[in-house]
């Protein structure tokens, strides 16, 4: 039996995390040691900030004159200067005959470009993995918002209503957040290359449910085991009402992801799921 | 800085094969001059072309330089990595230079910046001037034709490979319009990007015809602004020649890829000095350029 890969692209903000902690918690899966190899986000990202921050970050962790390097950091670069060495470690893993997939689950490479997704693909497959790719969506202005009370949390700045709404304001045109809230560039990237059986695409707000996760160990190939439905992670929720006009704003800036997400999987379906839709005009 | 004059910053920018190497040991025996531990620091290719494999390339190769497990790694190699991690250690590298001893002149000549991005030129720019820094770039040219077949030559000397002539224009014929050929050819590309970064008075051309001229030296001199010291003009390095002539056919075949540079350089520094300068120019339309 070839072993599975899973190549998770995202969103960031749409569960990957929650996701990643079931299928680690399974005994016929060894997901290495970490969720976000980003590797190929460094290396091929055609954004050249974006892809630079990515890459600094390894490089920075590794060379830094205060601090030595960490083991895991030092492999991370190590896949960075061949990745030949990322795809042999998780042929590695997979030697364990318990282990029936493994993967990466790192959210940026939603922005990765065609060249980049032919790539994993050829060398995964030339070592006999079957590669399943997922992308999970979740309502662009909601997965905006969230991203930026993440932001907030982890730079311990003090989140009112306001603060997070004039931030908002900026952020969701910035270059990183079109990356990883285009949906539609990311399947049209990910249909490119990868062929409709190899693709998943779900949606966060149904995802803590048992029919979704159901759904998708069959996508991987795996026998279901009950979710911890219950258990929230990296959650940066707030009480704060957002106004409005701003989530018309936003939903307004990514009007194409809503159309192009509605069309493909149906219009009411992506309304029930993502109220933002309706300010869209 | 060092309360004396303004300190030059010298960005050679190539082109590879055309002479860099004995200019910056040309520069360097000068007492006012301090490049560094190294020519080619070889930073910005690595974060900035936006051709992915050969920019991968470049920062693959000093990454592999850190993490090989067969070896320890030097010195120079984690401190090229840190001016990667974070380009501001490497201005700082040149701005510490300058004030350890009361120097003129200090900078980076790596060929590959020839196929550096305008935004670029344009970030080196403003950080070196931020840092009191006079930048002064120099672009060395040389007959496209005759830079290839230079370039092939270093590459089967690098690689020990046999050097018999049918070796040469295989590797020739199969690498003159590779994207790593173009990126370092297409003086014609390089030099509008240097042009959009940078004043023209910031900017020195010149040829590796004549470089090896006193002539040509002085005013390299003059533009850096550092004394003129009488060159060793009989010292080569770096030297990938054989004896081997590559055909007239494949010769004309990589002037006609390269015809938009013969052109380029033609209407910007005078049609009969290129056409005396760079022989092969004579392949590209005959009368034309």
């Amino acid at each position: 039996m070839p072993k599975t890969f899973l190549l998770g692209v995202g969103a960031h903000k749409g569960g990957t995390t929650w996701l990643h902690d079931y299928l680690k918690g399974r005994p016929d899966t060894d997901m290495g040691f970490l969720k976000e190899y980003h590797v190929f986000d460094a290396l091929f990202i055609d954004e050249a900030v974006i892809r630079r921050k990515f890459l600094q970050q390894r490089i920075k962790d590794i060379v830094s004159p205060t601090r030595w390097p960490r083991l895991d950091q030092l492999r991370l670069l190590r896949f960075l200067g061949n990745p030949e060495h990322y795809f042999d470690y998780f042929q590695r893993l997979c030697r364990d005959p318990r282990v029936k997939l493994t993967g990466d689950i790192t959210p940026s490479y939603s922005g990765l470009p065609i060249e980049a997704f032919g790539y994993i693909k050829q060398q995964l497959e030339q070592r006999g993995f079957d590669v399943k790719v997922l992308l999970l969506m979740r309502d662009p202005v909601e997965r905006c918002l969230s991203a930026t009370r993440m932001w907030m949390r982890h730079s311990r700045i003090e989140r009112t209503a306001e603060s997070e709404a004039a931030r908002l304001a900026v952020f969701h045109q910035l270059p990183g957040y079109r990356l990883r809230t285009r949906y539609d560039l990311t399947i049209a990237n990910l249909e490119a290359v990868f062929r409709p059986e190899q693709i998943f695409y779900g949606f966060y707000e149904e995802l803590f449910d048992q029919a979704s996760v159901r759904a998708l160990c069959r996508f991987l190939g795996l026998p279901y085991l009950e979710p911890d439905l219950a258990k929230r992670v990296n959650e940066s929720r707030t009480d704060h009402v957002l106004p409005d006009a701003l989530r018309a704003e936003v939903a307004q800036a990514y009007a194409m992801v809503y159309r192009a997400v509605g069309e493909r999987f149906g219009q009411a379906r992506v309304a029930a799921l993502w109220p933002n839709q309706r300010f869209v005009r | 800085m060092n309360g004396r004059s303004t300190p030059r910053f010298l960005l050679g920018v190539g082109a590879q094969k055309a002479g860099t190497t004995w200019l910056h040991q040309y520069l360097g025996r000068s007492p006012r001059v301090d490049f560094g531990f190294v020519k080619e620091y070889h930073v910005f290719d690595a974060l900035f072309i936006d051709d992915p494999v050969i920019r991968q390339a470049y920062l693959q190769r000093r990454i592999n330089d850190i993490v090989d497990p067969t070896r320890v790694p030097g010195l120079d190699q984690l401190r090229l990595l840190r001016f990667l991690g974070d380009p501001a250690a490497y201005f700082d590298h040149f701005e510490k230079i300058c004030r350890r001893r009361p120097i003129e002149l200090t900078g980076d000549m790596t060929p590959s910046y020839a196929g550096l991005p305008t935004e670029a030129l344009r970030f080196i720019r403003a950080q070196l001037e931020q840092r009191g820094f006079a930048v002064r770039v120099v672009f060395l040219m040389r007959d496209p034709v005759e830079r290839c077949i230079s370039s092939v030559r270093m590459r089967l000397r690098l690689a020990q490979a046999e050097r018999t002539r049918t070796e040469e224009e295989a590797t020739l014929a199969e690498l003159y319009a590779s994207p790593g050929q173009q990126m370092r050819t297409r003086y014609d590309l390089t030099i509008e990007r240097l042009e959009s970064a940078f004043d023209a008075s910031q900017i020195h051309y010149g040829f590796y015809e004549t470089l090896f001229e006193t002539a040509s030296v002085r005013r390299i001199c003059d533009f850096l602004a550092i004394p003129y010291l009488e060159p060793d003009f009989d010292k080569r390095v770096n030297v990938s020649r054989t004896d081997h002539a590559v055909s007239e056919p494949l010769r004309a075949t990589v002037a006609r890829a390269y015809e938009p540079v013969y052109r380029f350089v033609a209407a910007k520094f005078g049609h009969e000095w290129i056409e005396r300068l760079w022989p092969s120019s004579r392949y590209v339309r005959p009368g034309m350029i």
